[in-house]
């Protein structure tokens, strides 16, 4: 797995590739690896499929929870907070997943990466999974403060292609999902994405 | 004092009088027949629920008086009774409905919420130590199936209603009701006989802040309360109505 996430000044940028693998058995070819947990909230996995799928629902759970017992949505930091403690409670019997979790509220766009056993890390640009290495030579690269999401998606799908190119356990498209505080959670089509593809360079 | 026939028999909730009747259980339907009123009106194209939130003084701020609920994005309830145990029933009934989300990955429907929520109610009509709910519910909501709309009573009763209402005006509201309901309302038609039915309930002392709305359109099937300008015209029109009737 390969997976990016990117803190921009209007909002953030997650981007991930489809493969889902057993040793070295491509299992699936187009697994969803990016969640809404609300409408302003998004979270990416990798890791184990089952571990990861399971949390994604209690932190919907959760979301709508919160939405409806506060009349407000969560702050990311909440979010965030909630998904750490949940991993710790099973500190030691883990969710073999490390976590994403990024979105947009009133103190702008955050990502928080999140560990099996419960750490929580705010980050600027970050990657997870086996790929990660090659994707944070183009982060790295291409990362800058100034970044809005619409350049800043370009830079995701450039480091999930690089990953894609050199990781055996990363491949078979490419998903991309924004958070902005006037439209939200919003996952880019098939076409926008391959459209974005063809006119790097 | 009781009747010689009842004495003792409402000392404890699971224990039947002689002719068959749980008295603790009536007195917590008592306690609903003194509650405020609310209702809920189905139409095709959505369900409406109304509340009358009149408050006790004017010290109270008006936000504060909570008595439509959102239980899930495609359900709502409005209570009448002890406000205490309402806010515990919905809480139950908030993690009833995404437990089947997480469990199913869909939606609840509106029956089996109701169900789940009378089924909590009926536990406490039968163990020890215990006193039933002083809350009755009418749930709303809309899923695969249509507009549905439900009652529960303390006793953990269910039934399906096409307008209905809790509370203290019930009377007046189910008379209003039954003369003017029709199938085929639309969802402004549902509002205005549910705010008609307010204020036959309320005696005429219906006005834009006394109330609270909430709908779930079929269209959507979301959950919305209505904004305060929204509620205004609203009731404004009624009043307009309302004072034409008189005239005539």
């Amino acid at each position: 797995t390969t997976t990016v996430g990117i803190t921009c000044k209007d909002g953030v940028v997650f981007a991930t590739e489809r493969r889902a693998s057993m040793g070295n058995l491509i299992a699936h070819k187009a697994t969803d690896k990016i969640f809404k947990i609300d409408e302003h909230i998004a979270a990416t996995i990798a890791g184990s499929v089952a571990d990861a799928q399971s949390l994604m629902k209690y932190l919907k759970a959760e979301a709508a929870l919160y939405r409806m017992r506060n009349s407000e949505k969560i702050s990311i930091e909440a979010a965030a907070a909630l998904a750490a403690n949940i991993l710790h409670s099973s500190r030691f019997y883990p969710f073999i997943v490390q976590t994403l979790l990024g979105g947009v509220d009133e103190n702008g766009a955050k990502i928080y990466s999140l560990d099996p056993s419960g750490g929580m890390i705010p980050d600027k640009f970050v990657s997870t999974g086996s790929g990660s290495p090659v994707a944070y030579g183009v982060l790295e690269d291409r990362y800058s403060d100034e970044l809005y999401v619409d350049e800043a998606v370009d830079v995701a799908i450039r480091a999930i292609k690089s990953a894609m190119e050199r990781d055996t356990y990363s491949g078979n498209g490419i998903l991309v999902a924004t958070v902005t505080e006037e439209e939200g959670f919003r996952m880019l089509s098939e076409e926008e994405i391959q459209k974005r593809i063809e006119n790097l360079n | 004092m009781q009747p010689l026939q009842s004495a003792g028999y409402d000392r404890a909730i699971t224990v039947f009088s002689p002719d068959g009747r749980l008295f603790q259980v009536e007195y917590a339907r008592e306690a609903v027949k003194r509650g405020t009123t609310s209702l809920g009106v189905k139409s095709k194209e959505g369900i409406v629920l109304v509340v009358d939130k009149r408050p006790t003084s004017k010290l109270v701020e008006p936000k504060s008086i909570e008595k439509i609920f959102q239980i899930d994005e495609h359900i709502g309830a409005a209570t009448s009774g002890l406000v205490a145990d309402a806010r515990a029933i919905i809480e139950k009934a908030r993690l009833e409905a995404q437990i089947n989300r997480i469990t199913y990955n869909e939606p609840i429907r509106v029956e089996s919420l109701a169900k789940k929520i009378c089924d909590m109610k009926q536990m406490y009509t039968q163990h020890g130590g215990v006193r039933p709910f002083g809350t009755a519910l009418i749930i709303g909501g809309v899923n695969g199936r249509g507009c549905r709309l439900f009652e529960t009573d303390p006793s953990g009763a269910l039934i399906e209603y096409k307008a209905t209402a809790i509370g203290a005006g019930r009377p007046a509201a189910m008379e209003e009701f039954e003369k003017k309901y029709s199938d085929d309302m639309n969802l402004n038609q549902a509002i205005e006989l549910a705010l008609d039915a307010v204020y036959e309930a309320t005696e005429g002392k219906t006005t834009p802040e006394s109330v609270e709305i909430a709908v779930i359109e079929a269209a959507d099937k979301k959950y919305r309360r209505l904004p305060d300008d929204e509620i205004r015209d609203h009731v404004e029109e009624l009043l307009i109505r309302k004072e034409k009737e008189e005239e005539e």
